[in-house]
């Protein structure tokens, strides 16, 4: 949890682009507008940033280490929007963190809604408007 | 239409695929041009080892499963086969978004 509330706090700070690179890897390679960087934190596994017109639109994160569904409603919130995106076989949760930034949390196939809360995740995206 | 996962850069590859590369993509249920934009969504062009067997159907509206009510269109020509991701020899980025 710590992780993924670091990098909410350096997307909401006044740090260039450049300085949140710095603050959480090294940018590997460039795939469309997605900027995939190799972690400075070994709990980070992977991470890549969407830039567009030099802004950051979102952040995909995946953690070494699972973080309890529990645990996401204890901290961001009990509101939260559950859907099964069948394109890509992903069940997402959506928690609304303020007026400017949503969390998703991502799992692999299908999780029925009441069954939400015996799961944990390691996928998150960041996405800002 | 492949989305590429934000965090390692790689396609996620599903189950459904397309044959007409002039498919209108904005009726595959995956939503319009500015939501395939923003879920990173590029066209694939794959090749398979060997001969798969797929299910065609047209796609049907769905809501935006990320909770926006958002109703996705759907009426475009899909075909669908669980296993064949398994069976992509190569791929290539055709188009961006």
């Amino acid at each position: 949890m710590k992780d993924l509330k670091k990098i909410i706090g350096l997307i909401l700070s006044v740090k260039s682009i450049d300085e949140i690179i710095n603050h959480l890897g090294v940018l590997i390679k460039v795939v469309g507008r997605i900027n995939v960087l190799k972690p400075l934190e070994a709990s980070i596994e992977n991470i890549g940033l969407v830039i567009e017109d030099n802004i950051i639109r979102s952040v995909g994160i995946t953690l070494s280490e699972t973080i309890s569904f529990k645990d996401l409603i204890d901290e961001f919130s009990n509101q939260f929007k559950w859907g099964y995106n069948h394109y890509d076989e992903e069940t997402v949760v959506n928690f609304q963190y303020n007026e400017k930034l949503i969390i998703r949390a991502i799992i692999e196939g299908y999780i029925d809604e009441t069954s939400l809360i015996k799961q944990s995740f390691k996928r998150f995206e960041i996405h800002i408007k | 239409m492949v989305s590429i996962d934000k965090a390692t850069g790689n396609p996620k590859f599903g189950s459904y695929f397309f044959d007409d590369i002039n498919e209108d993509v904005t009726k595959l249920g995956i939503g319009d041009l500015n939501r395939i934009k923003a879920d990173e969504r590029v066209k694939i062009k794959v090749i398979l080892d060997g001969e798969v067997d797929f299910l065609k159907s047209k796609t049907a509206n769905i809501e935006d499963w990320n909770g926006s009510g958002e109703i996705f269109d759907g009426g475009g020509n899909q075909y669908y086969n669980p296993t064949a991701k398994q069976k992509i020899k190569s791929y290539e980025i055709i188009q961006t978004y």
